[in-house]
């Protein structure tokens, strides 16, 4: 079967926690699909990282990629824009 | 052999560019801080420099470089494994710096836990900040020099953002890297962005045949046998990584490398090694012999990595396979085998909500049974167990931590080591004095009752493990072992002369 692909774009990058409900809305985006790139043009290391790790928890088994900037959807992937 | 340059330098701090005097457990001892030594004897025992070629290649090097460096040779990249000490000339050419580390900052077991109870950061962190602030790698980073981290830790930099932009780390590389490297690379080299982070999916994973195959000797003959494990532990993250078993080809051609280029030794690698082609999680003796025969052709010393204590007991009842085993491996009166091992906690009730499969094929109701009789067959077959138990899981209640008191001092008579990993919920280091949070009473009598195990046995089993290392060396760790001795004794936690 072949791999399914989704690049999501962080729109907004919040300042505090991510509230739950947003996460559980990227997890279950994420669950659906084998690869995944995360565009945030936001450069926030530490915010970044705190939703990475919060993703990571939840038995998240795609493959995951987190760019800063500077790449687009590529050919073939499914797209969406989140806030967080 | 390539003689550079090398676009592609692979390399970690000392504390694992080391063959830690062929004993694999001094290794350890860098997830500590220096105890009654300076720290530079303490690193002199647990981490000496390795020998080096005139390039500075280590004639042995960690398992897991030796891997990447495969993959990366293998693309056609000229890439090699360099010693710590040996970086300055080959980072003037190098494009990308890529680094390993079973523990980068501390945070896993047992530094952690050392950490915990001492208030004192382990060498192993001390030595990775060192690593990293190199001016060489300064310099070169300041150049364009692209910069990769990986293994074991690196879920670690995602707790440590300030450290990732600091030291200008590019990419962070989590679960199975024999692929995705090799992509990383090859986007450095083209000036494509390279992702901050990414994490390895099951499509990532190489399948068998896919599968590097060290080019160079590793640390005290470490071969793979096995990647996965289909127990499912929850706080594991190996159970991530689908099970493949290599074919004996695969396993003789890296047996071949070591022992050509000079490797005395072979440790078998998998989480489980009497798994290997095995029937689900009943050891067979056909594949499990098979396999140690063609090692012991090229290695007299044999051990390996990790079992399972049910695969111990079921391997035995079955087919007599680790008495069969033992007589093959170890056939002088003297020969013995070490091996790590999870007895995690003795609480039938934790085990069934973390492990539920750890006992399978027995149920795991009859957890502590389990445990008890694998040391005992390990004790008659000369198998040393190193076993770790887990202190402090979010769902650990006292009564947990009492029933394995209880499995640790029934284990007394079996020579044996038990080492407590204190669980630092990973929460707890968004405070800054996360190291401060002390274990609660039963837990440190648990830690207790454990050292008074290891004491009883220390002296013994020191006695084989240390019977072929340099006079000085073992000065050295006796002068280590007589210390602790004398604060338990101190501490009232053994008395005076227990031996």
């Amino acid at each position: 079967m072949a791999s399914r692909g989704l690049f999501i774009r962080i729109n907004s990058l919040k300042n505090g926690n991510p509230s739950k409900e947003r996460l559980d809305t990227i997890t279950n985006l994420i669950n659906g699909y084998d690869q995944v790139i995360i565009n945030s043009d936001d450069k926030n290391v530490h915010k970044m990282f705190e939703i990475l790790r919060q993703i990571t928890f939840r038995n998240v088994t795609a493959a995951l990629s987190l760019y800063f900037g500077k790449v687009t959807c590529p050919e073939g992937y499914d797209s969406a824009v989140v806030d967080l | 052999m390539n003689d550079g340059p090398f676009d592609v330098i692979i390399s970690t701090d000392r504390t694992l560019m080391s063959n830690h005097h062929g004993k694999e457990f001094l290794g350890f001892m860098t997830t500590s801080p220096p105890i009654a030594v300076p720290e530079r004897l303490w690193m002199a025992i647990a981490a000496p420099k390795v020998n080096v070629d005139k390039l500075g290649r280590p004639l042995e090097a960690p398992y897991g470089l030796r891997k990447i460096e495969a993959a990366l040779v293998d693309a056609g990249i000229r890439a090699a494994v360099i010693d710590p000490d040996h970086l300055k000339r080959h980072l003037k050419v190098a494009k990308v710096l890529a680094i390993g580390h079973h523990d980068y900052f501390a945070l896993g077991p047992p530094s952690s836990e050392w950490w915990v109870l001492t208030g004192k950061e382990p060498v192993n962190s001390k030595s990775f900040r060192n690593f990293i602030q190199k001016p060489e790698i300064r310099s070169a980073k300041r150049k364009g020099l692209k910069i990769i981290v990986g293994g074991p830790a690196a879920w670690q930099w995602l707790w440590m953002p300030d450290s990732f932009e600091k030291w200008g780390i590019d990419t962070i590389v989590e679960g199975e890297a024999d692929k995705l490297v090799v992509k990383l690379v090859e986007d450095a080299f083209s000036g494509k962005p390279l992702p901050i982070y990414v994490r390895a999916g099951l499509g990532d994973s190489p399948r068998l045949e896919e599968i590097p195959l060290i080019r160079h000797a590793s640390v005290n003959g470490l071969v793979e046998i096995m990647r996965g494990c289909p127990r499912g532990c929850k706080f594991c993250s190996v159970n991530l990584k689908p099970l493949r078993c290599y074919t004996l080809d695969m396993i003789e051609k890296e047996l071949q490398v070591n022992a050509s280029e000079g490797v005395r030794r072979c440790l078998l690698h998998a989480e489980d090694v009497l798994l290997y082609g095995a029937d689900g999680i009943k050891p067979r003796p056909e594949p499990l012999m098979s396999l140690h025969n063609m090692v012991k052709k090229y290695f007299s010393d044999v051990c390996w990595s990790h079992v399972s204590l049910s695969a111990i007991k079921y391997a035995e009842e079955s087919s007599s396979l680790i008495t069969h085993l033992s007589e093959l491996l170890l056939p002088r009166e003297s020969d013995m085998l070490g091996v790590e091992v999870g007895i995690e906690t003795g609480s039938v009730r934790l085990a069934r909500r973390l492990m539920p499969s750890k006992a399978a094929p027995y149920s795991i109701e009859s957890w502590p049974e389990v445990v008890r009789d694998a040391f005992a067959i390990m004790h008659e077959a000369k198998i040393i167990p190193a076993a770790t138990i887990i202190i402090g899981f979010p769902e650990e209640s006292s009564e947990d931590v009492m029933r394995t008191i209880e499995l640790v001092e029934d284990l007394r008579e079996f020579r044996s080591l038990i080492v407590p990993m204190y669980f630092v919920p990973l929460g707890a280091l968004k405070n800054k004095e996360w190291y401060r949070a002390q274990p609660s009473e039963e837990q440190m009598e648990l830690m207790k009752v454990c050292l008074m195990h290891d004491i009883t046995w220390i002296n013994r089993i020191s006695n084989w493990y240390l019977s072929d290392m340099s006079p000085l060396a073992k000065i050295l760790l006796r002068s280590v072992i007589f210390f602790l001795r004398k604060i338990a004794e101190w501490y009232n936690l053994i008395e005076k002369g227990n031996s």
